[in-house]
This record gives C-alpha cells, structure tokens and sequence, in this order.
C-alpha cells in the first residue's frame, strides 16, 4: 500500500512554504510547460484505471463527500480499528487565494482540538505533508449535510417534529460553544451535519471567533459568514456586534429555513439580499405553527438587545413541546443510488486485496483500436455460433459489479479491456495537466 | 493492604487476587487508576459497572464490591478458578476444547446473553476471554463496551456506532457493525460474535488473528466466514498452501504440525458445524437469536445427562488456594500474561499422564 505520509509528530508544526514568490514560481513553471502540442495516437500512453488504495498515515482514503472553498472532503477508513472518518484536505495553494484562508484554517483548528460535545463535530487527528503542502484534518464521519436531506424533502422543508428535534440540538451545541467563549458565525444548515444515529453536529469552524476568556461582553467583529444568515446588525455594516446574538439570528434563519424550506430574506443579488437584511422586513408563510412563529419573531428580532437569548430559547413553549411524530419523516437521501450510505473505501480494499498484483499496465491507444478491433471480429464469430452470447454480454457490461469478479476467465479477460482508462503521461510532455 | 482485603498475589499490573475477609473467600480485585483516564473512560468503567450492577444471572458475572483507594477505582470479582476461556485454552486446550465441553460452555453463553437480549442489552463483547470459568459454570464478563436499547425510556432497534474500547475486540465483531452504514446494526451482532466465539473455542485460535483488519473487514463483507477444523474441513496441504498464498485466514499456528494433526483426526458433529454456520450468517436476518439457539438447536442434545463440572473434573482439577503459601506464590515469577498464576497453579494439579481424547 502506498505510504503517502508520515503520521506527524506528537505536536506537529505547520511548515507551510512561507516564501509566496517560490509557490508562485512554480505555478508559474507548470503554465508555462502547458500549452497545446498536436500529439500522435500511439504516442499516448494509458493506464488501466484502478482503484488504486490511497494511504494517509492510517487512514485509507475513500471518495469525495463534498468540497469547500478550501479543499475536498473525503472520506477515509482508519486502518487499525476500522472507523469511518472524514478527512478534510486542504492545500496551501488553495488557501493562499482565499482572503484570510490560512488564518481560517489555523483558527478552525485550534478551535475544535479544545472542543467536545455531543453537537460539534470532533476533530481527531491533524496530519501534514510537507511536500505536497497540504494539510489533512481526520473528523468523526457525518453521513449527511442537514442541507442535502433538506434538498431531498418535499417542498425542502422538515416535518415539525423532526425539525423540532435538530433544532433543539443545534442550541445544545451552540450553548455549548458560547460557554466556551466560541462564536461560530456561521450556522447554516449547510454547516449542520447528522451522523448515522441523527445526531446534529455542528461544523465548519473557519471563520469562528474565541473570545477573551474574561471579556465582559461578546463583541465581535468578523462576520464572515454566509449573507442569507447574516444579521440586520452586519448587513447594515456595523464594525462590531454581539456575537452570540449573531448567531441566534442565523439559528433562526436556519429554523426557518428548516421548517418551511425558504429563506425569510432574498435577493435577485447580495447587495439586494443584505439590503433586504437591513430593512429587516419578513414575513411568516401561513400556517406555520403559532408558537414556533412566535419563536420565530423573537428569534429574528432586528434590535439585537431585544432578540433571545439562548435562555430565552430554552424557556420557550415551542422549544419545550414536543411536536407529534407525523410519520412523515424525512431520511437521509441515497448517495449514489445507495440507500446505506456504505463506506466508499471498501471498493479500494477490495481491491488492494484481491485484484491480481499485475499493476501499471500501459498501452497506447494504437493498441486500444486494434484490441477493440479484435473483440469486435470475435463477438461476430460468437454470436453466430451460440446463444450464451447474450447472458455473456450482459456480464461484461456489469462491469463494476463485484459479483461479477469471480466469473469465469473468459470474462475477465474481455473486462479488462473494455474498463475504463485514464490519461497518465504523453511522450514528449512532461506537464500534462487538466485545466 | 486494604481492610477487608488481603491481596495474596498479582496476576498482572491491574488484577490481582485477594482474600475478602470477612468471607473467607478468594476475589479478583481490579483497579483502574482515575487519574489517568479522562472523564470519557471513567464514564465508561461508570456505566459499565451500573450495567453490571443491574444483572442478576448465574451466568452474568457479578460485582462484589466498587470502591476507590488512593485515587484508584477498585473493582471486585469473584475468583475464577480456571481464569477466562481463552487462558484455559491457552494452558490446557492449545487445538481446542473438546465437543461437549464447547457445547456445555455455550450453553452458559447463549443463557446469559438470552438474559442480556431479554433486558435490552448489547453485549458488543462476545469472545472467549470475557468467558470465565469455574468448576461449576462459564460466566459472561467484560461488559466495558455493553449498551442498553433503553435510551431515554424508548426502547431504540437500530444502533450504528462502533463501540469505543472496539480495537481489542475488532475480529469478533459482525459484518453489519463494522460497515457502520445506516442499516445500523442489532442484538443480533452478538450471535455473530457468538458464532468467531464458537471457532475460537474449537479450535483453540481466534479467526482473522494474523490477518490485516482491513482484509479481516472485507472477507467478512463478503460473507466469507470461518469454519470449526476437524477431519471434514480441514483443509488438505495443498489448499492451505493456496489459502496462505491469498492470505486467507490460515495463520502460522494453523501450519504447525502438530495441530494439524488433531484437526484432521477428530470428527465434530453436524449440528456443531451448523450451529457456527448459523450463527455466522451474513445477513443478520438470516440469524437466528438467542432464543432459538437455546431451545431449538440439535447441538444442545448433548448437554442432557452431564454438565460442565463432571466433564471438567475428567480433566482439570481446581487447587485449593488455601494450601498455597504465599512465599509460594511469591516466588513466581509474575509476568506479562494476566494469568500466569492461574496456570502454575492449576498445572500442579493436573494428572500428569491424562491423554485428552478429542
């Protein structure tokens, strides 16, 4: 298995390229050797594709969950006890281009080591690859974004009792949090994760703030956080505001976003969404429960003084009832046509197990044609001569189903040169790079 | 020395045995210093005891006492005279207990855990050193990662999470609760366990022991499990050879000769191969529970007109610790293995000549 990285160090230094001129030469090196030559068929060179096992000290990776502004998230498998994990990858490159990414990363890091709660997202491990300037953060596995279930609902909306029982731990976290002297600044059910037993985590912690561990008020002055949650107090562009009120505002952005599946503030774009935000004029769509509107109103009160607080929340009847099970549950949508959400690492250790050890074929795509070429002039001879022909077909077009892999050699060998290929090297070049 | 105990001898830096006093009998005393763990672990040793606490089984170890000394959780067992399971075959059994004592032990298993399902239970724990023996009776212990399906006074039917304390007990897990997806698992991931138990018994190894715990990961995803060895299964030369080669669960112990050799002249019955078969079905609806295990199962036919004492008695013989002095014990020297003692002491009692017929 590829050794990819070492696991750092028991406290493990960022040794980021400090020198932007150095990473701006290479970026430039690599655009400069990338321009269009006219190259021949059998000058480039293929490899099978595989799903090639990726190791990251213990971790194996797995496909990609998501992406943010400052890098993938995948999912990965720690090898010694087996527990799913999330990993998020972020490059220095990126980062670089993100108005105060790197300080963003630094904060969300030395935030969630100090953190632990049953609704935040834990941080377990942090490794470095100093050669690819990238660093990776090992999380516990979500296996949904509150904002894909959401996508998945009817109307986009949750039923009450279910909204009602995210909503409840999403204080619980927050509390949490604001005990501790961290604002997050941006709750948004896109930053809102369930694990598989639907648990609430709150995420991303980029641009969170940590107070003063004796400050006497909870003035912040960031706001960097997604417009359509943003309060009156920093859409109408105040240097400072109550931090903790900020971020009761975007809870009940999010409650309200949750329970009728729109946004009480829109915009054609976002000067005129935060235009709107200023005003701090909405309205409750009809119907909507009486008390959880009433919760609504002191939630997304434009005078911050006059907003709850999270005690106020907490008094609340709606947040003290609990809405009846309408049966109507929303669950976590398939990922790719799979209902469990199964570890996406598994099919790389299958195949690190068990496919056959004959890596790094190459061939040119010459022989490509000529190999296809031949199976075509075989399938003709077949299909005169039996009627197995078909059932035989259908296996090969199976092609990734791993059922199939212990079918009879006949069928392997057909297999593999039908599976798909990618681009590795073409002679002469030697930056070939997708744009 | 504390008050009511008198610690005789060290098994090992945690277990030591002790003479309670006030009863004149012999304990196993445990004890987990607080300062070390963090609050999580001292919830944990917490729950677990409370679990305990709550049992109230003939086969469900008890706790005598809890208590802390010198910023040390104590924890106080019964003593097992046989030690655990896995240290019985470790000293006396190296390729296996015998048939009808595998089945006697089981069938203290299956009741215990039939009890713990009955209460809403998870073991999540199931594996022969967490079995422990006396004279008398098997005993279920090491609940350190049990869970109840009573949780905020509903009772729930799917859990999803990885116990905590897994890493040690990894290889005895089910399929369905390492893939840890949204099917979640059930009770019924004991009875797998149940099932790599019933193997380890048998055969006198655990399954998936040298194996990576990836690979371990996907042999069980895809359904492959591990068999009871005797003279149907064993595998010819030729076929561990190619077993070895994709590196399937034939370990080094398997290659040695002289295992080999039972394996291949004993004959277990159907119903024992069955029952391991049955337990460890991939799809945990295709299980049976506990319950059917117990009542329905051929394999217990056995049992009827003997139990584990008088089996036991034909082979093993229990020390009066009473005798030892404790220079005697002192003198031994104590090593790495929990239960060094346990088998300097049983081995002065075992009939020298005794040929174990398998």
């Amino acid at each position: 298995m590829e050794q990819e990285i070492e696991l750092a160090d028991e406290v493990p230094a960022v040794e980021w390229l400090n020198n932007d001129d150095q990473i701006e030469q290479l970026d430039l090196q690599t655009i400069a050797n990338f321009n269009f030559n006219r190259v021949s068929s059998d000058e480039i060179i293929y490899q099978k594709k595989q799903n090639k096992c990726k190791m990251v000290g213990k971790y194996v990776m797995g496909d990609k969950l998501g992406e943010g502004s400052y890098g993938k998230v995948k999912e990965v498998l720690d090898s010694e006890n087996l527990t799913r994990r999330a990993v998020k990858i972020l490059a220095k490159r990126k980062l670089r281009r993100i108005p105060n990414g790197e300080m963003n990363v630094r904060n969300e890091i030395l935030f969630l080591r100090s953190l632990k709660h049953k609704n935040v997202v834990e941080l377990i491990d942090v490794l470095y690859n100093e050669e690819k300037q990238k660093m990776y953060l090992v999380m516990e596995y979500c296996v949904c974004v509150l904002q894909e279930m959401l996508a998945s609902a009817p109307e986009s909306k949750l039923p009450l009792f279910q909204a009602h029982k995210y909503f409840v731990q999403l204080i619980d976290g927050l509390e949490y949090l604001h005990g501790q002297g961290v604002i997050h600044n941006d709750i948004k059910p896109g930053n809102l994760l369930l694990t598989l037993d639907d648990t609430l985590k709150i995420s991303d912690f980029g641009v969170a703030e940590k107070l003063e561990l004796f400050a006497s008020n909870d003035i912040c002055t960031k706001g960097q956080g997604s417009p359509a949650f943003q309060p009156p107090e920093i859409a109408n562009g105040h240097d400072s505001f109550s931090g903790s009120k900020a971020d009761v505002w975007s809870s009940g952005v999010s409650l309200y976003n949750i329970t009728t599946g729109l946004y009480p503030f829109e915009g054609d774009n976002i000067y005129r969404l935060l235009e709107n935000i200023g005003k701090g004029v909405w309205s409750i769509p009809e119907g909507l429960d009486p008390l959880l509107t009433d919760l609504l109103l002191n939630m997304l009160q434009f005078d911050a003084n006059k907003r709850y607080t999270i005690p106020q929340i907490r008094n609340h009847i709606w947040f003290n009832s609990s809405p009846i099970d309408t049966g109507n549950r929303v669950f976590v949508p398939p990922l790719k046509g799979d209902v469990s959400r199964s570890s996406t690492v598994l099919p790389y250790l299958e195949s690190y197990h068990y496919e056959s050890r004959q890596n790094n074929v190459y061939f040119t795509e010459h022989d490509l044609n000529e190999a296809e070429e031949l199976a075509r002039q075989q399938q003709m001879q077949d299909s005169s001569s039996s009627s197995h022909q078909i059932s035989k077909k259908n296996s090969i077009s199976n092609d990734e189903a791993y059922s199939t892999r212990e079918s009879s050699d006949i069928n392997k060998k057909r297999r593999t040169k039908k599976k798909f290929i990618s681009c590795v090297s073409v002679k002469k070049l030697t930056h070939c790079r997708q744009s | 020395m504390l008050p009511e105990y008198e610690i005789r001898s060290s098994f090992s830096k945690s277990v030591s045995l002790a003479l309670d006093k006030s009863t004149n009998k012999y304990v196993a005393l445990k004890k987990i210093a607080v300062d070390k763990y963090n609050d999580e672990n001292f919830k944990k040793i917490c729950e677990e005891v409370k679990i305990i606490k709550d049992l109230q089984h003939e086969n469900v170890v008890q706790i005598c006492a809890v208590f802390v000394k010198d910023l040390e959780v104590h924890t106080v067992y019964p003593f097992f005279c046989f030690g655990s399971a896995k240290e019985a075959i470790k000293n006396f059994f190296s390729s296996g207990f015998p048939e009808i004592i595998c089945a006697l032990i089981l069938k203290d298993l299956l009741l215990a855990v039939e009890y713990l399902h009955s209460r809403g239970i998870i073991h999540r724990g199931i594996r022969a050193s967490h079995i422990l023996l006396n004279q008398k009776r098997a005993v279920l212990s090491g609940f350190r990662d049990a869970t109840s399906l009573i949780q905020n006074g509903e009772r729930i039917k799917i859990l999803y999470t990885l116990p905590l304390h897994s890493a040690k007990s990894i290889n005895w897990f089910a399929p369905e609760l390492l893939e840890q997806n949204l099917y979640g698992y059930s009770e019924k991931s004991d009875v797998y366990s149940i099932g790599i138990t019933v193997c380890e018994l048998a055969n006198g190894i655990a399954p998936f022991g040298d194996l990576p715990t990836t690979l371990m990961l996907t042999e069980k995803i895809r359904g492959n499990q591990p068999s009871l060895l005797d003279s149907s299964t064993f595998p010819s030369e030729e076929i561990i050879f190619q077993a070895m080669d994709s590196g399937i669960g034939i370990g080094e112990a398997w290659a040695a000769d002289n295992t080999r050799q039972v394996y291949s002249k004993r004959l277990l019955s159907d119903p024992f191969h069955k029952f391991a078969e049955e337990c460890m079905a991939r799809n945990p609806e295709n299980r049976p529970s506990v319950n059917q295990l117990l009542t329905q199962h051929l394999f217990f036919k056995q049992c009827r007109n003997t139990n584990l004492e008088d089996q036991l008695k034909q082979i093993l013989q229990p020390v009066d610790l009473n005798k030892l002095s404790l220079e005697n014990i002192a003198q031994k020297n104590i090593g790495d293995s929990d239960n060094d003692l346990i088998r300097d002491i049983a081995s002065l009692n075992i009939q020298a000549n005794a040929e174990w017929d398998f």
